[in-house]
């Protein structure tokens, strides 16, 4: 189980989470009624670490825009009720499928670019411990007698680099908190009560 | 982002962290599970995390560049990553590594015994490479050479039909478009490659007549000193145990002692010595694989024999 989800992580570190960004914005130009944005995301991963077969997804880019989509009109469904602010909708979403190739695989210099880029904006000793442990490739003990501090600490300062990082990566940008909240509040306007089906 | 996601997210983190620095306990990792199944949204949450730790994976890169040669030095670039503000001057520095004309830069990647590594290649291609491995990288234009020296690796090729990623291991070179595949190299067997994904076509180096050997998904093609390499149908299970080490484990199914003996070997100092008296006893399961003490320990246990530390070797009797 424990390694099932290690293979998942490493998987979506390469095919997900750098498209993460661009997903968040894709959603955030299509408001919908009471589905908050965090879900949405946070389902789309839930859908890809229950997948039967990751290594049978082509163009995993493509895949979680449709996920994403797919989990709104699900929603939609079941509400029957869809609020579109005029400046989006659900078409927002499609991806046409050829051209796919270029965009899909991160290029590499642009892909070390974004983790120093985070990694840099992290407190010291949040980056340390991870350069060391997830860099490097040392055991905790080691992370901890070179740093000079306990176990433990190494634990406390991942932990929260984690945390950081979390929402660096998910935003491509700078860590601010409540960054969707205000989008979601635009919602009020415009609201198109026909159900899409 | 609401509360109650970011709280999440930061419990994800913490899990994650747990998980990754050294096993849970038996009760921790029963209250993990239950975090988990206790909302549909944490499943998503730890995916997540568990995808931040290994994105941090990329940067062990060294990249292939002329000033890279043999040990790629991890404390300079720890050093450069560590002083702040230096991201773009690391990038750069890769930029240039990559863009060097003319020459064709080369270098190579080794384990220690018992040291498992990820290397991400200029490409996007990722080679896991197991215990006591040797592995050389040229990149040209044409073709992405790689020489397995010694050991065994696991080639994740990114896809790049004009650009073919061709591992030489001894006499026997196996070609790649995009695929997913291990090839061994070990002293006393022979060549062995073992496909997860896609199609690679073998050929011994030097027989200009000798006809390619394609395999496919599940296949192992088997390449012996002076005989025509010859392939066989791996069952899923039996491709998930050989694939075990790329875990930190090892796995047995109804092997003898001495061959378990061999397989620990590989990954540790520390021998383990089957006495003749219990040899023929064979023993399944999944094992820590730099733990060949606990092993015994365990053989010990189930096939009623002891177990016992001497020195550098521990014994089974």
């Amino acid at each position: 189980m424990s390694e099932d989800f290690r293979e998942r992580g490493r998987w979506l570190a390469r095919n997900v989470l750098p498209h993460e960004a661009l997903l968040r914005a894709k959603l955030g130009r299509m408001c919908l009624y009471d589905l908050d944005i965090e879900d949405v995301i946070q389902e789309t991963y839930a859908r890809f670490m229950t997948h039967p077969s990751l290594d049978s997804i082509r163009y995993p880019r493509q895949y979680a825009l449709l996920t994403a989509r797919a989990i709104i009109i699900d929603h939609v469904r079941h509400s029957r009720v869809v609020s579109i602010t005029s400046s989006g909708n659900l078409e927002m979403l499609e991806i046409p499928a050829p051209d796919i190739n270029s965009e899909e695989r991160v290029e590499f210099q642009q892909e070390i670019q974004a983790v120093m880029t985070a990694l840099d904006q992290l407190p010291k000793m949040c980056r340390e411990t991870l350069v060391l442990r997830r860099v490097e490739g040392l055991p905790q003990r080691e992370v901890a007698r070179r740093l000079n501090i306990s176990e433990k600490t190494v634990e406390k300062h991942m932990a929260t680099g984690v945390r950081l990082l979390i929402k660096l990566f998910g935003r491509g940008g700078k860590v601010r908190a409540n960054s969707s909240t205000t989008q979601d509040m635009d919602c009020s306007e415009d609201v198109a009560k026909k159900p899409r089906d | 982002m609401s509360l109650k996601n970011q709280e999440i997210d930061g419990l994800a983190a913490d899990w994650a962290t747990r998980r990754d620095l050294g096993g849970l306990a038996p009760a921790e990792e029963a209250e993990f599970q239950n975090w988990l199944a206790a909302d549909r949204r944490h499943l998503g949450a730890y995916g997540r995390a568990e995808a931040v730790l290994s994105r941090l994976e990329r940067l062990n890169v060294t990249a292939q560049g002329p000033c890279e040669n043999a040990q790629p030095s991890g404390l300079n670039r720890r050093r450069l990553i560590l002083a702040g503000g230096a991201a773009a001057s690391v990038a750069a520095a890769i930029g240039v590594a990559l863009r060097m004309p003319g020459s064709v830069p080369e270098s190579t990647f080794s384990t220690a015994i018992g040291q498992i590594r990820q290397v991400v290649l200029a490409d996007g291609s990722v080679i896991f490479l197991n215990t006591d491995t040797k592995i050389r990288v040229r990149f040209t234009e044409q073709v992405r050479d790689i020489s397995l020296l010694q050991g065994e690796a696991q080639f994740d090729v990114a896809k790049n039909k004009k650009r073919p990623f061709i591992v030489s291991a001894g006499d026997t070179r196996v070609r790649a478009v995009g695929t997913s595949f291990t090839v061994s190299m070990l002293p006393k067997r022979p060549i062995q490659v073992l496909v997860k994904e896609g199609v690679v076509e073998l050929q011994r180096a030097d027989a200009a007549t000798a006809i390619p050997v394609r395999a496919g998904a599940n296949i192992q093609a088997i390449a012996p000193i002076g005989a025509p390499i010859v392939t066989v149908a791996v069952p899923e299970e039996k491709l998930v145990r050989d694939l075990a080490w790329q875990r930190g484990r090892i796995a047995l199914d109804n092997q003898s002692l001495e061959d378990a003996a061999d397989e620990f070997a590989r990954y540790s100092e520390v021998r383990i010595v089957v006495d003749p008296a219990v040899s023929g006893k064979t023993i399944t399961g999944l094992f820590a694989s730099n733990d060949p003490v606990a092993f015994a320990k365990a053989a010990a246990t189930v096939l009623k024999l002891k177990a016992e530390v001497r020195g550098s070797e521990v014994w089974l009797f």
